[in-house]
């Protein structure tokens, strides 16, 4: 079974999706500071985070249009390169220890719950800003599926930490030199858009 | 996440005894807290949240004199507010103190305000809003718990209105969606911090 799995998983990847077009697929090759392209099987708990989308199907299935066929997933702990002065300091914080970099809140603020925000890795490439911020709007019905809005997209994030505090969305890029760089991530009602704004 | 295992010092694990003292010694209490958590807080995001850690389960503990229902409402209000995160920006510490509370506790019953509870600034400006919690985690929390008692025993507020209160503005809506939330967070986190009481 695993040997079926990792065929398909393989054909997946590499012959190009009929109904999307051709897809330009470079090879898995590992760089320093690049999402890290596991060759292996991943099994559903490497790729989907448990609670996540528990009793809200139709978040779980926005996030499967989104993730195209697995172009996209989440991105994992082990894809980030966070100084490790920074990891010392925080190394008992949730947002630097979880698993999956991910985050909920109420972040457009407009009393539905809840709005997930999300780091992606890009899965067709291995440049260094192969990642991306993408925030999934609760819907305002319960038959709508929830609105994904791009913040950030073909970046690299391998330095940075999304965290959140009072429904306030942020993303922290930490430098080795110990600088700090912090965007807040803010929603415009008028422009339905999220906006990084960068402060020191 | 990296779980509790990460998370915990044998400080805070020492809180979890078991009945008849079986969990005196850390390793008995790390047990304990696994079980604890695998039997009530299996997922990664429980709730589409953050684990509990226990630097906050001990703290919240602590705060509430070791009382169920009130641990768990502290802690889902830290779950809201700040993601159990050990060092939380935005308003003054993990229960995101603000300084309408800070003034309303000055003027009714300055004693429930801890030493530390407050950074020794204000967090108006964005600069400041991006700092982390300089004060002291534990007096954060017992002054959020006093302000919750507070509330109960001279104001007559139930846990839901305490919450409604607690959470950002400035709509009813955004205010009654987070009420419900945490409310919710605090039955799920009720049954894991019996757990750690009872070994149940």
């Amino acid at each position: 079974m695993k040997i079926l799995c990792g065929c398909f998983l393989l054909w997946a990847v590499f012959v190009p999706d009929g109904c999307n077009g051709p897809t330009k697929v470079a090879p898995p090759v590992q760089t320093q500071s690049s999402p890290q392209v596991s060759q292996s099987t991943p099994s559903t708990a490497d790729l989907i985070p448990t609670g996540l989308f528990e009793e809200d199907p139709r978040a779980l299935e926005a996030w499967h249009r989104f993730a195209e066929g697995g172009r996209y997933r989440i991105a994992r702990r082990e894809d980030f390169q966070i100084p490790e002065a920074a990891m010392k300091e925080h190394g008992s914080d949730p947002f630097f220890t979880n698993k999956f970099a991910y985050v909920g809140g109420d972040f457009n603020r407009d009393g539905r719950q809840f709005d997930r925000a999300f780091i992606v890795v890009d899965t067709t490439t291995t440049r260094n800003e192969g990642f991306g911020l993408v925030v999934f709007n609760a819907p305002a019905g319960e038959k709508s599926l929830p609105a994904v809005h791009w913040v950030l997209k073909a970046r690299d994030l391998s330095k940075s930490v999304l965290s959140a505090a009072t429904d306030v969305l942020s993303l922290t890029e930490y430098y080795e030199s110990g600088i700090q760089k912090v965007c807040n991530v803010r929603w415009d009602k008028k422009r339905e858009e999220y906006s990084c704004e960068q402060s020191r | 996440m990296g779980g509790a295992r990460g998370n915990d010092g044998q400080y805070d694990l020492h809180l979890f005894t078991l009945p008849q003292n079986t969990a005196q010694n850390p390793v008995e209490g790390q047990k304990n807290w696994d079980n604890c958590m695998g039997k009530y807080l299996p997922e990664n995001f429980p709730g589409g949240r953050n684990k509990p850690t226990g630097l906050a389960v001990g703290s919240a503990t602590r705060a509430a004199s070791g009382d169920t229902n009130d641990t768990a409402l502290i802690l889902g209000i830290i779950a809201k507010e700040t993601g159990f995160s050990s060092s939380p920006t935005g308003d003054h510490g993990p229960m995101q103190l603000s300084g309408w509370v800070k003034g309303y506790l000055t003027k009714h019953a300055p004693n429930l305000i801890l030493p530390g509870a407050y950074d020794p600034f204000g967090r108006k400006s964005q600069a400041s809003r991006n700092r982390p919690f300089t004060g002291d985690y534990d007096a954060n929390v017992m002054t959020g718990a006093n302000w919750i008692k507070y509330q109960r025993d001279n104001l007559g507020k139930s846990d839901y209105n305490i919450a409604y209160g607690w959470g950002p503005g400035p709509t009813a809506e955004i205010r009654s969606t987070y009420a419900n939330e945490a409310i919710s967070l605090r039955d799920r986190y009720a049954g894991f911090v019996n757990c750690l009481k009872t070994g149940r």
